[in-house]
């Protein structure tokens, strides 16, 4: 005997287009939006010395011995500008990061300080801070003096 | 008069396709939203580079941002602030949300650096000493 089909009351497969075509639109809003077209932001973490810091080891000779800090002054005119780091002057970022290489295989536990001067773009004090940190250095401050 | 069912007694048919419209427009609406809460407080600017920038942790540290453009123009919270009035507004946030607060510095990678340095005066005053800036890698500038 002949068993009977369970399907045999079903008409004609039909696909329902519209829901699939508005599931794929939402689909493709919610990918559109999440996808993220902003550059990634870092954080930067910093800290201030008092300008009392300053001072006191800015008149002396750069002696790889004995430092007690360490102090890259940045100063000049706009597209001209010079780094000083203790009283070593370049104007070249990559001799800095020399400088600031050969300290810190010294001694990296120094505190850094960062004294730009007014005129200077912030990219270049950041350039300086950034290298201080990949280099190590356990302290690294800005100077500021109140005005 | 009775209206006749294609549906057998005892078969009951959900249908699925306008719950999954309306779960997945929920979802994008709140996903929006929050994207743009979240860009209104990343306005637009050449931010410096740095290799050493740490991976921003979306913690529960309370935050102020302070951006800074080429011109020196100062804007906290999406309006323009005059520099005498910051320290006042940042000691305010910083009443509000208590000593651990920390103040994040969006600025133009080309202003100078005296537009920088009353900014971080101006936190210390307010009693603010956690400041980062915000920054960008070397390979994304280009």
């Amino acid at each position: 005997m002949k068993r009977p089909s369970p399907y045999r009351d079903r008409g004609p497969l039909q696909v329902a287009m519209t829901p699939m075509i508005d599931v794929v639109f939402l689909l493709l809003i919610f990918f559109l939006w999440t996808a993220s077209f902003q550059i990634v932001e870092y954080a930067l973490p910093s800290s201030i010395s008092p300008p009392s810091n300053v001072g006191s080891s800015a008149e002396r000779e750069l002696d790889i011995e004995d430092f007690e800090q360490i102090v890259v002054r940045i100063t000049g005119q706009p597209g001209n500008f010079t780094y000083a780091v203790n009283q070593r002057r370049t104007q070249e970022l990559p001799e800095v990061r020399e400088i600031l290489g050969t300290l810190a295989s010294i001694k990296n536990d120094v505190p850094l300080i960062i004294d730009p001067a007014e005129v200077v773009p912030v990219g270049l004090v950041i350039d300086v801070y950034d290298i201080g940190r990949v280099l190590n250095f356990q302290e690294i401050q800005f100077a500021v003096e109140p005005d | 008069m009775r209206v006749p069912s294609n549906l057998k007694p005892g078969q009951a048919e959900f249908n699925m396709t306008p719950m999954i419209d309306v779960v997945f427009l929920l979802i994008i609406f709140f996903l929006v939203s929050s994207h743009l809460a979240k860009q209104e407080a990343q306005m637009p600017l050449p931010l410096p580079t740095a290799e050493s920038g740490q991976e921003i942790i979306d913690d529960q540290q309370p935050r102020v941002v302070v951006n800074i453009e080429a011109d020196g123009s100062l804007i906290l919270a999406g309006r323009r602030v005059p520099p005498d009035q910051l320290k006042d507004r940042l000691a305010i946030e910083r009443g509000r949300s208590g000593d651990s607060i920390e103040l994040r510095i969006r600025c133009d990678r080309e202003t100078p650096y005296a537009n920088v340095k009353p900014v971080m005066l101006a936190a210390t005053e307010a009693g603010i000493w956690s400041i980062a800036f915000s920054v960008i890698r070397p390979e994304d500038a280009r």
